[in-house]
């Protein structure tokens, strides 16, 4: 079974995933706000990332790039779990990478391996977790 | 304070099983198998929690918690969610819930317990004067229903006779019941310890990172004469957290006197007085007999191990020679086999005599 780390300020729906994500027998980890994710990132090792976009201070998009820029966080799988559709998605990304550094970012510093929109069916959710773990493993 | 408790769910069989496991924890609990049924209990039982399945047969739950928010005493209630395991698929996620949080059908005493705790806060919670379980049903029902909070508890016994495993046993079940605790270790680092506890299926991590665990290593040799005076100011700093865990104090009183050790054991007291639990593992040969006899005498628990041969097995056994203030009357001798992967595993002694 895997480590998977919930990032999302909603702490009720963090609830709900940390529960659902548990008895599937996962190990679950979880964080209110991106700050503290990217903390739990680099010590708990997880083997996947649901990260919430639209959080107050530092937003997903921004714990995504630094994700990708720490050597440490780099390899980890994220999945953005977003009230956003792709191209409103991309558009920030682009934002949140100009804002972090002054260097040009890459397209691969900035994207998440997959985007899952809010609100989602349990069972769509689950299946896009277990093929980016299944993809992860194999890789 | 008992905490009023309504759980609406039109399965009867769930009703029944939720109600149990609520009164494992401490908690009454009213029932109701439609919105509008719960509805009209709320109103006059005015509860402090509600719970409510996700698929109701009359109304969305959603309705029934909205409208139970906008009743009397709705601001005050804490609406948790029950969703059952094998419906789990199709629920929906990601939008604005009306429930402070959700719990996923059938659900274990343990889970609930550290869910309203969390919630509610430990003044409307019935854990004081409770105990603290080992996680290992079987094993607590032996030790008289498990370890009473706000006591001082001895661990003790030879080389190998599995105290650590004990007490990482019964750090497990606390820290799975929400409580928060500190162990002192001299046998381990702190990855050590998560790796040992890892190794016995006593998964730890996630709760050294919550903060709900800290570990810290003493190193004893360097303390010298200073260890049992540095201990416990340590302890002391770690008073605010429900369960401390010292593992072990063999090395740390080796140079004391018998009475320096009584003063050491008496601080521990005074600190379980106001509501801390303290266990503390010693090592058989690090004492004498007459000082295991008065610090017997001192602490609530005392839980002794040993190895035995039973058959043509080598076994460790346990012997409860003391829980003060148990729920039930506590078995005199459990044995049982250490197995990775697994924990503690009790044997039967007819299976090992046989």
């Amino acid at each position: 079974m895997s480590r998977i780390l919930v990032v999302d300020d909603d702490e009720v729906l963090v609830k709900t995933l940390v529960a659902i994500f548990r008895r599937a027998g996962h190990t679950v980890l979880a964080a209110l706000d991106g700050e503290s994710g990217l903390a739990c990132a680099r010590a708990g090792a997880p083997d996947l990332i649901i990260l919430d976009v639209m959080m107050p201070e530092m937003d997903g998009l921004e714990v995504c790039l630094r994700l990708r820029r720490d050597p440490q966080t780099r390899p980890i799988p994220v999945l953005m779990f977003t009230a956003l559709d792709e191209p409103e998605l991309r558009a920030r990304a682009g934002l949140a990478a100009r804002g972090a550094s002054d260097d040009p970012p890459l397209e691969e510093e900035i994207l998440a391996d997959d985007y899952i929109t809010k609100p989602v069916i349990v069972d769509d959710l689950v299946r896009r977790v277990n093929t980016l773990l299944w993809i992860a493993s194999v890789c | 304070m008992s905490t009023s408790i309504l759980i609406i769910d039109a399965n009867l069989a769930d009703l029944e099983r939720s109600k149990s496991a609520l009164a494992r924890a401490g908690y009454g609990a009213e029932i109701a198998q439609s919105g509008a049924e719960g509805l009209a209990r709320a109103s006059r039982l005015r509860p402090r929690v509600v719970m409510i399945d996700s698929f109701l047969p009359d109304m969305e739950w959603q309705q029934v918690a909205t409208d139970l928010r906008q009743g009397p005493s709705g601001a005050k209630t804490t609406v948790i969610m029950l969703a059952e395991q094998t419906r789990m698929g199709s629920l929906l996620v990601g939008q604005p819930s009306p429930a402070d949080d959700v719990l996923i059908k059938p659900f274990s005493t343990a889970e609930v317990s550290t869910k309203l705790r969390d919630l509610l806060g430990q003044s409307d919670t019935p854990g004081r004067g409770a105990v603290v379980s080992t996680g290992n049903a079987e094993l607590d029902s032996k030790m008289g229903g498990g370890i009473p909070l706000g006591s001082l508890t001895l661990i003790e016994g030879g080389s190998g006779a599995g105290k650590s495993v004990l007490s990482q046993q019964l750090l497990w079940g606390s820290l799975q019941d929400g409580f928060k605790a500190a162990v002192f270790t001299s046998e381990n680092t702190v990855r050590s310890l998560i790796r040992q506890m890892q190794s016995l299926n006593l998964d730890v991590l996630d709760f050294l990172l919550l903060n709900r665990l800290r570990v810290y290593p003493m190193e004893i040799a360097r303390l010298g004469a200073q260890a049992p005076d540095a201990i416990m100011e340590a302890i002391e700093a770690e008073r605010h957290r429900d369960m401390i865990f010292v593992d072990s104090l063999t090395s740390a009183i080796t140079q004391c006197s018998d009475h320096e050790v009584l003063g050491l054991f008496e601080e521990c007291k005074r600190l379980c007085s106001s509501g801390t639990t303290v266990l503390a593992v010693l090592h058989s040969h690090g004492v004498t007999k007459e000082l295991v006899i008065r610090l017997r005498s001192l602490c609530d628990a005392h839980l002794q191990l040993r190895t035995e041969e039973m058959g043509q097995k080598l076994v460790r056994a346990l012997e409860v020679t003391k829980v003060r203030g148990a729920e039930k009357s506590t078995g005199n001798l459990i044995t049982f086999e250490v197995e990775p992967g697994w924990g503690m595993r009790l044997i039967p002694v007819s299976r090992m005599k046989g």
